[in-house]
């Protein structure tokens, strides 16, 4: 049909299908800013502004715009001229991954148009329909106001970045030299100061003005479309698979199923090599093992004719006995997932145990038995979905070298490059992966979902092919935060010492486990150590069940094993009638000490890949340098106003239906010792001064990029603008073992300041060469290299001279580094919390977060971090639960079923950095994972305050809240009789 | 996604929806705000033809001294910001709409008259509050006389009528809480009508959710009236998702007639009147946990309109003295 629409002021006239989505239209004419992300218009990434009103464009026909006017965010302001929303989204770091970032504009456009003065309430509200999983929204509601008051004609301050402890600049080198007769002050500050400082971030331009710039943001010629088909049933054989019909139907070019592809174990787990994680997944098998487990894939002219075809393939199914709880999967007689001999690297496949990880120090019985008190306690944590807004997807196609091109979401570009050769059987140097930006990924895009299928599907039809999952597709077959069932025993003296701790840890790994070695290792590492005691018991097994396969998730579960110590910790504390922080102050970590678990991490993998094992002696003797946890949990305590709140609580005013309390809970967060985290920079100087840097960490939103450019700025004496960043090709950028948490970053952080420094080395050569002075008389800032006795040369100089002049040579450098763990990140959470005793409804009031987090490149980065992982932390703790029926199906397949926060849930937060003392000039941590971890602990602890009862079960739901009150009162009732 | 769709219609007169919806060889139906239709995960093959309803001019809240009435294409965020919807009946239908659907963005699409058609399907508050104002539902379709329109009509040309045995319309009027059971499959939801309470009324809509803007795990929507301290009328119901509205009949009439401010008496009333609510359990809550909250819920909503009518009958009362 004939539809003439009126897109950003310009009147198109297209041809479109009855049935085409708006979304689809919007996005085949070039309109990259409406992104793909829900299928049902709950998560506003497709937002478009339809007469100027918002409204999601992914459930809505092409027709029903037609007579109307269309804007999308290329109409909003360009790179040239930004729209004041645009340049108060960047300022106010309220862009992380961008993906939600163009319909989050739009909603907001359309807000100021119609009230110029909105309240922070009304601005919460026209946001509640645009999802963000990188931000906490706080920064995009304050973004909205300072647009509001630019709009209004009104002067704005500067941005607020958050407090900080004593913050220093390791890597300063020093003013620039004054000349003589300038003065110093805010205005002259110069330039090359970038660490610590709110810089912009890089690519923020791009994201705002909606540039295509996320891995589906292209269209090829004769693009094929795939789509996947699953299976119903949580265990089955496939005893015949018919794909004639499918095969026959008009603009059908490939089926595949498990009878066109070799049976190679692997693990999708996207881990350096040699991976720890069990090989026990098959690219297409003939025996599935969840429901929405790969049976077979389809490409076809177009995604309708694939979604027909998939129909016309005839299965037939040999339903197996199923099990969905690992308790009853490790009993004998239980349904067994992987029988096959083929598969390698699992623990125990006859009792379903994918990993088993033990640690052991001490006596632990006989401190036990001479424990003046035991506190037993079992915390049960769901199974949750990571839901970045950018579903997976992948694009390949053969280049004009015949080599395969792999464009993805990916997180880990390498690893897709070497896992992608296994099962196509192609020599890695003939594929080459670009993975441009992720749009969110907490470790769901670490596995490789999507490349491999998509991979053969062009090996097998010589077209390029795009797969991508649906959102009910990232519900059923993605990879899943897995539920843990915990249990803690503490043997204490009454005076609140511990003796003696057991956490015996019990992770559904679902049918595959690629990460079921880190994730057995995870809740332990960072969460035990944080009360060291002489004995010491830590068991954990990962066990697989007929449900999703489960992931990372900001972490390998630290948040699991922190959701069951802190809550424990507050239990042990009521058990002795002290306050929860003293009781903490007296066990707590403290500089010195040698880390207990890192021998743990090093166990596990000598199991799993005894080759890579590290040596004994690097990680015994690691002892802790830095611990902030006595400053930040001293913040906490003060903003939250402890005490007294504290006295107001412990469910005391039984008798209003309104009840409050305040809850803390500690958090540590220490990367998985890898043997071989590895990363790489390459860093070149260009004609007039500018610099590029090439990297392969992909930018998820956790702001990498502006670091380290911010990095190689300060090194280099120049703006981080000037850093122009190359997204990830295994091509041309160097290698790297991403994407392992932010201690990638904190590796690619070393090897940037590191490729800097020797660009730097070669800059001040060739400028001593020029200038007759030696190289260390030099001084590098502002762009300007000078000498003591007045001479300077500007960069674009240099480089044209160094480029072209005498003993030409190019200005470039590599440089790598590699580390087993960076330091570890310390926090303090304080919630507190609302609960409505007739309801069981909670709200949260005032989340004050503080961390020890080492030396702070972008403040407003960090706190956009920690930000959006308090926003996780309190949405899981809340909300979030993956639900199946009794044959696996899995019901909650939308973002109406399951929810995750939206701009109206999120709670005022206060933030405090703390910063190391200077002393490690390295000192940079991770700061993404350790927010998420604490949230829930101290909502709980905060529930338990202000309802006298104990939570051990998440999410607190309204039902959940209410029973345990109800049990409580039967329980007092009781005793009272 | 209607993988089969064939035909899009735009129509500007409620005759000709009807002529289309109603012919027998091509499945038509009605598209309002579409975020149902199209939001599907199991979409329906079956559908071959849509009729787009936004020109029909339904989109309109007005008032008269029958009441008020809202046009079923009017949607649900005009519903929430309209300042007639605000002050009529304490803001108890805006409010419901704002609920309605936690996303400004489907609120911006999202119509009445397809929240009426979907009942329990649209997870909806507003069907709550519907259901306890005895909302009426204006419904338009074929009448007794049948024109047999074979060879077209000279006013619309443009229709695909082959075949088409056309009954012309009939209007009529339901009460909200018979739509679901009666509506037929032909009918096309033309407004709702809702009457002006008396003196002396209140309102409260109270609601529980997972989360400040989820779906409703349970609403209760009360209207009360009160004179000279005693209620006049009591009106309460129960929804939430996945559930139809219930209204609470035993509460109703074991409260009217009584002395408002007696606790005691409401709280006695509700705990046997929801003997009669058997609400249904899925996975985000569990009959148990809705019997127990609905219970609060309904005290509370009723203490909250029995306290605004209370108030509102002693002011009137003042005023008429």
């Amino acid at each position: 049909m004939e539809l003439e629409l009126r897109i950003n002021g310009v009147i198109k006239s297209l041809d479109v299908a009855p049935n085409e989505l708006l979304l689809n239209v919007l996005r085949r004419e070039g309109y990259y800013s409406v992104k793909h992300g829900c299928d049902h218009g709950h998560c506003g990434a497709c937002t478009v502004l339809i007469d100027g009103q918002p409204r999601p464009s992914c459930v809505m026909l092409a027709m029903q715009a037609a007579g109307a006017t269309v804007t999308t965010v290329e109409g909003l302001g360009s790179f040239r001229r930004l729209h004041p929303l645009q340049e108060t989204f960047i300022d106010a770091g309220a862009v992380h991954c961008g993906f939600c970032t163009p319909g989050m504009l739009l909603s907001a456009y359309a807000l100021l148009q119609r009230n110029p003065n909105p309240s922070e309430e009304e601005i919460r509200d026209a946001l509640a329909g645009n999802l963000c999983r990188c931000t906490g929204y706080n920064r995009i509601v304050q973004a909205v106001q300072r647009a509001a008051a630019l709009l209004r004609g009104e002067d704005i301050e500067p941005i607020s970045i958050p407090d900080s402890g004593s913050r220093t600049r390791p890597w300063d080198l020093g003013p620039a030299p004054l000349e003589p007769g300038e003065q110093t002050s805010e205005e002259a500050q110069p330039v090359h100061a970038m660490m610590g400082r709110p810089e912009r971030q890089v690519d923020a331009i791009k994201l705002v003005t909606g540039k295509p710039a996320f891995a589906d943001d292209c269209h090829l010629p004769g693009l094929l479309y795939a789509r996947l088909l699953t299976s119903p049933y949580a265990h089955a054989i496939i005893r015949e698979i018919d794909t004639t019909e499918a095969r026959a139907l008009p603009g059908v070019h490939a089926v595949l199923t498990y009878k066109d592809i070799p049976r190679i174990p692997y693990t999708s787990a996207g881990q350096p090599w040699p991976e720890p994680g069990p090989h026990d997944q098959y690219c297409l098998d003939h025996i599935v093992r969840y429901v929405g487990d790969r049976v077979a894939v389809v490409a076809a002219e177009t995604a309708e004719i694939a979604e027909q075809a998939l129909k016309l393939i005839k299965v037939d199914y040999e339903p197996l006995p199923a099990v969905f709880d690992p308790r009853q999967a490790l009993e004998p007689g239980a349904p067994q997932l992987h029988p096959e001999p083929e598969s390698y690297g699992i623990y125990d496949a006859n009792r379903n145990i994918a990993a088993h990880v033990q640690f052991e120090q001490g006596n632990v019985e006989r401190a036990f038995a001479g424990a003046e008190l035991i506190v037993e306690g079992e915390y049960v944590l769901p199974q949750i979905q990571q839901v970045a807004l950018e579903n997976h997807v992948a694009i390949t196609y053969w280049d004009e070298d015949n080599r395969l091109v792999v464009r993805t979401s990916s997180e880990a570009p390498y690893h897709v490059r070497r896992l992608v050769a296994a099962l196509t059987g192609l020599a890695p140097r003939w594929i080459r992966v670009i993975a441009p930006r992720v749009g969110g990924g907490f470790g769901a895009k670490r596995d490789l979902l999507v490349e491999d299928l998509c991979a053969l599907l062009t090996l097998a039809t010589d077209r390029p092919v795009r797969l991508e999952y649906s959102r009910a597709d990232e519900f059923r077959s993605s990879r899943v935060a897995p539920s843990h069932i915990i249990r803690l025993k503490t043997g204490l003296r009454r005076d609140g010492t511990i003796l003696a701790n057991q956490m015996l840890v019990l992770v559904n790994a679902g049918a595959y486990g690629g990460q079921a070695v880190p994730l057995s290792v995870g809740s332990g590492l960072n969460s035990l150590p944080l009360y060291p005691c002489p004995s010491l018991r830590y068991s954990a097994q990962a066990v697989y069940t007929n449900l999703p396969p489960a992931g990372a998730f900001r972490s390998n579960g630290a948040w699991a094993g922190l959701f069951a110590l802190e809550s424990h910790m507050d239990e042990i504390a009521r058990r002795l009638g002290m306050d929860p922080l003293t009781v903490r102050r007296k066990n707590w970590l403290k500089e010195g000490e040698i880390l207990p678990f890192l021998p743990l991490a090093q166990a596990a993998y000598q199991f799993a890949t005894p080759q890579a094992a590290l040596a004994p002696t690097q990680l015994a003797e690691t002892r802790l340098t830095h611990c902030g946890l006595s400053h930040c949990l001293q913040v906490v305590e003060e903003q939250l106003n402890w005490r007294e709140k504290r006295r107001q609580g412990q469910g005391q005013n039984q008798s209003g239906r309104i009840q409050r309390g305040v809850g803390i809970a500690l958090a540590m967060h220490l990367p998985i010792p890898r043997p071989s985290l590895l990363s790489s920079a390459t860093l070149k100087l260009n004609e007039d001064g500018s610099f590029n840097l090439l990297i392969s960490l992909p930018e998820n939103g956790n702001g990498s990029h502006t670091i380290f450019a911010q990095i190689a700025a300060e090194v280099l004496g120049v703006r981080p603008e000037d850093i122009f960043i190359h997204p990830p090709d295994t091509d041309s950028t160097p290698f790297d073992t991403s994407s392992d948490s932010s201690s990638s970053l904190y590796a690619c952080v070393h090897a940037v300041r590191q490729a800097a420094a020797q660009v730097r080395q070669q800059l001040l050569s060739v400028a001593a060469r020029l200038l007759n002075v030696p190289a260390e008389s030099l001084t590098l800032a502002d762009y300007v290299i000078r000498a003591p006795g007045g001479q300077s040369l500007n960069l674009s100089q240099l480089a044209l001279q160094a480029l072209y002049g005498e003993q030409p040579r190019p200005i470039s450098a590599t440089a790598s580094w590699s580390a087993t763990c960076s330091a570890p990140t310390f926090a303090a959470q304080g919630v507190e919390v609302e609960v409505d005793t007739a309801t069981g409804a909670m709200h949260v009031i005032k989340v004050v977060s503080a961390i020890d987090g080492g030396h702070i490149v972008n403040p407003v980065l960090a706190e956009g971090q920690i930000e959006s992982g308090i926003a996780q932390g309190l949405s899981y703790g809340l909300c979030e639960e993956m639900v199946y029926d009794q044959q696996g199906n899995p019901l909650t397949t939308n973002l109406n079923d399951y929810r995750i926060f939206s701009a109206r849930d999120m709670p005022e937060t206060s933030i405090v950095l703390m910063e190391g003392d200077g002393a490690d000039p390295l000192d940079i941590r991770d700061i993404g994972e350790i927010a998420i971890a604490a949230a829930a602990p101290a909502l709980a602890n905060a529930v338990a305050d202000a309802l006298g009862v104990r939570l051990r079960q998440l999410p607190l739901t309204p039902e959940r809240v209410l029973h345990a009150l109800y049990v409580a009162r039967q329980q007092a009732a009781r005793a009272a009789t | 996604m209607l993988s089969n769709l064939l035909e899009y219609h735009w129509v500007e007169d409620v005759d000709d929806a009807l002529i289309l919806l109603s012919r027998p060889d091509i499945k038509t139906v009605p598209l309002a705000g579409g975020t149902y239709l199209l939001g599907q995960n199991d979409e329906d093959e079956s559908i071959q033809a849509v009729v787009d309803l936004r020109d029909l001019g339904l989109a309109y809240i007005s008032e008269d001294q029958r009441g008020i009435r809202i046009g079923s294409m009017t949607t649900l965020q005009s519903m929430a910001e309209a300042p007639l919807l605000k002050s009529f009946l304490g803001g108890l239908l805006a409010q419901a709409a704002q609920y309605s659907a936690p996303s400004p963005l489907i609120r911006n699409a999202a119509t009445l008259g397809g929240t009426l058609a979907l009942g329990a399907s649209a997870q909806a508050d507003l069907l709550t509050a519907l259901a306890v104002v005895d909302a009426e539902v204006v419904l338009r379709s074929g009448q007794k006389t049948q024109v047999d329109l074979r060879g077209g009509t000279p006013e619309r040309p443009g229709l695909a009528l082959s075949g088409v045995t056309y009954k012309g319309k009939q209007e009529r009027r339901l009460p909200y809480h018979r739509l679901s059971l009666e509506r037929r499959p032909q009918e096309l939801i033309i407004e709702v009508q809702i009457a002006p309470p008396g003196r002396g009324w209140g309102t409260a809509l109270e609601r529980v959710g997972r989360s400040a803007v989820d779906t409703a795990l349970l609403t209760a929507a009360a209207l009360v009236e009160v004179e000279n301290g005693r209620y006049r009328s009591v009106r309460l119901a129960l929804g939430g998702v996945n559930m139809e509205p219930q209204r609470l009949p035993t509460i109703e009439r074991r409260l009217e007639g009584q002395p408002v401010q007696d606790l005691r008496l409401l709280a006695a009333a509700v705990q046997a009147g929801l003997t009669d609510f058997r609400p249904p359990a899925d996975f985000r809550a569990s009959q148990g946990y809705r019997r127990v909250c609905g219970a609060n819920l309904a005290y509370r909503a009723l203490e909250e309109a029995a306290n605004i009518a209370r108030w509102r009958d002693i002011t009137s009362s003042e005023g008429r003295a």
